[in-house]
């Protein structure tokens, strides 16, 4: 098992932000977490690294519990966060000091992963833009190879090129062996590399959606019109008319959107593959 | 990399992170700030010595370390609990580095109490040795015979408040209860034994015959030396006794102890 989570809760105070999260991943692969602001994306990611600690239930990661942090779980796991910390050095110093660390760090790809996002290895981080920084940071979090990777919205501050170099790291790292947890926003931007959404709402886990049973679950539809009342979907408003979703097998006339199936699975309240309860009642 | 390496390794990296630059401004900000302290301090406090002349008086050359011991364990402490607190969200981080809670606390141990002080009490020293080579013979400054125990107490000081507040941050809950309770009787020991090494001076003095020299001489501090017996039996120099810890001091240990405490069982992060 790689993660599970079982009854898990957390709270900041008497303020809940997780509660009754139940979560299991046992594939290597690539899962987009999804959330409205402030549902508890962030403290999910860093209960798995182990940088928060769980109020209630149980969770391990690589069948250790993070909050002990033990140096195997250390190890093969890397947490990027949104906005880390880079010390003031240049890429180079920073892989000279800190790969030590990690068991797997591959510095021939850390030095590919420099080249394809454009960043000079020999200039400190504190001279480049953020993009630069960020893309730095994507370089050594790829490059450790680490058996789960979590990253907290990896595509800020990514300019094109970046968004398609990452994407292809991410790829690369899947075919490794790779555990990778992306909590994003811009769900069009990593859309084509998810394996898995993880939806998560109302403080707690709403689903965990295989996208390649959602293919072929869910019926994606460009109409002119809106659909009529009363009918079973769910539809949005987009350039050229209205998506709509329906997991009632009519054919499809265009493909998977991610972002809708979002939309569809939370505000929409479709039912889910697998299951005959809607998500989100 | 083995244990040993990995300790060593994150010492290295907090040693490196700190920057040379920045250590450079810091030390020289820290040891002018507390010169013009000493010197002012000093001159208040100082006795006239001979005619022309001024003695400088040992307890403040002593409240001058105790207060680097202090400032030296807030800036260390600092520098975690900055992280604690508001950064938590570090990716590369001293603390979040894949090492065992072991190696962590080893990394601490030695950084915190081996480079720091020698970082922050180096300059000190020196400048102690420095000024007694330069300074006038009519300004008599404190012997430097009495800098290794002010120098112990003052690394006594800064491990034990920079230990205090960061055992919630660096281990976990469980293990920060037996080490407050340590720290606590480590505490009372020593105290203990400054109490019972605290020489009243005068009081102690057995009556003589010679009673009229005795009070006029017995008790008086020069520099170095505290005369302890009557000038009417043999001379009996001793070193140097402190006087016992400040009151104050005793009462921000326990109060960070107690903070400590707390700390550890309101922990959620690193």
């Amino acid at each position: 098992m790689i993660i599970e989570a079982r009854g898990l809760a957390h709270h900041y105070g008497p303020e809940k932000t997780l509660s009754d999260v139940d979560l299991v991943i046992d594939r290597a692969g690539i899962t987009g977490l999804c959330a409205p602001n402030g549902e508890g994306k962030t403290t999910l990611l860093k209960l798995l690294a182990g940088l928060q600690f769980p109020s209630a239930g149980e969770l391990k990661v690589l069948g250790h519990e993070p909050r002990e942090r033990p140096l195997d779980l250390l190890q093969r796991l890397y947490f990027l966060p949104s906005e880390p910390h880079a010390p003031k050095w240049t890429p180079t110093k920073i892989a000279h000091y800190y790969a030590a660390f990690y068991p797997n760090f591959d510095h021939q790809l850390y030095r590919e992963n420099l080249v394809s996002f454009r960043v000079d290895p020999n200039k400190p981080l504190d001279r480049v833009s953020f993009g630069q920084k960020r893309r730095a940071q994507l370089s050594f979090a790829l490059a450790t190879r680490a058996q789960v990777l979590l990253l907290d919205e990896p595509t800020i501050g990514l300019d094109i090129q970046g968004k398609d170099q990452f994407r292809r790291s991410l790829i690369a790292g899947t075919e490794a062996g790779q555990t990778i947890v992306i909590a994003t926003h811009l769900l069009s931007e990593v859309e084509n590399v998810l394996d898995h959404l993880l939806l998560l709402a109302d403080r707690t886990i709403r689903g965990y959606v295989d996208l390649g049973q959602a293919a072929a679950f869910y019926s994606f539809n460009l109409k002119p019109v809106k659909p009529p009342y009363g009918d079973k979907g769910y539809a949005r408003r987009v350039p050229g008319g209205w998506l709509t979703v329906h997991a009632d097998g009519r054919p499809s006339n265009t493909s998977l959107d991610l972002e809708t199936l979002y939309l569809a699975l939370t505000d929409g309240r479709l039912v889910m593959p697998g299951t005959l309860q809607t998500p989100l009642v | 990399m083995n244990p040993f390496a990995r300790i060593l390794a994150i010492v290295r990296i907090f040693i490196a992170e700190l920057g040379v630059v920045a250590y450079l401004a810091s030390t020289g900000i820290f040891v002018g700030t507390l010169t013009l302290i000493y010197f002012l301090f000093g001159l208040a406090d100082a006795t006239a010595g001979p005619p022309g002349s001024v003695n400088f008086p040992d307890d403040a050359f002593e409240g001058l370390f105790m207060f680097a011991g202090l400032l030296s364990a807030i800036i260390f402490t600092t520098s975690y609990l900055r992280r604690w607190f508001k950064e938590e969200d570090r990716g590369i981080s001293f603390l979040s580095l894949p090492a065992s809670w072991g190696e962590r606390f080893g990394a601490v141990l030695v950084f915190g109490w081996l480079f720091v002080p020698l970082l922050c009490f180096a300059p000190l020293i020196l400048l102690s040795f420095f000024a007694k080579a330069i300074v006038p013979i009519s300004i008599a400054l404190p012997s430097i015979a009495i800098l290794p125990e002010i120098v112990w107490q003052t690394w006594l000081i800064h491990v034990g408040f920079s230990t205090v507040y960061l055992m919630p941050v660096i281990i976990s809950p469980k293990r920060v209860g037996v080490g407050v309770v340590l720290l606590i009787i480590g505490f009372s020991v020593y105290v203990a034994k400054l109490r019972a090494s605290f020489d009243p001076g005068p009081e102690r003095v057995p009556l003589s015959e010679n009673a009229f020299w005795a009070t006029d001489v017995v008790g008086m501090y020069e520099s170095e030396t505290l005369l302890t017996a009557s000038p009417a039996a043999s001379f009996v120099f001793q070193p140097h006794s402190h006087e016992d810890f400040p009151g104050l001091v005793v009462f921000m240990a326990a109060l960070a102890l107690t903070l400590a405490a707390g700390l550890a069982l309101r922990r959620k992060t690193i």
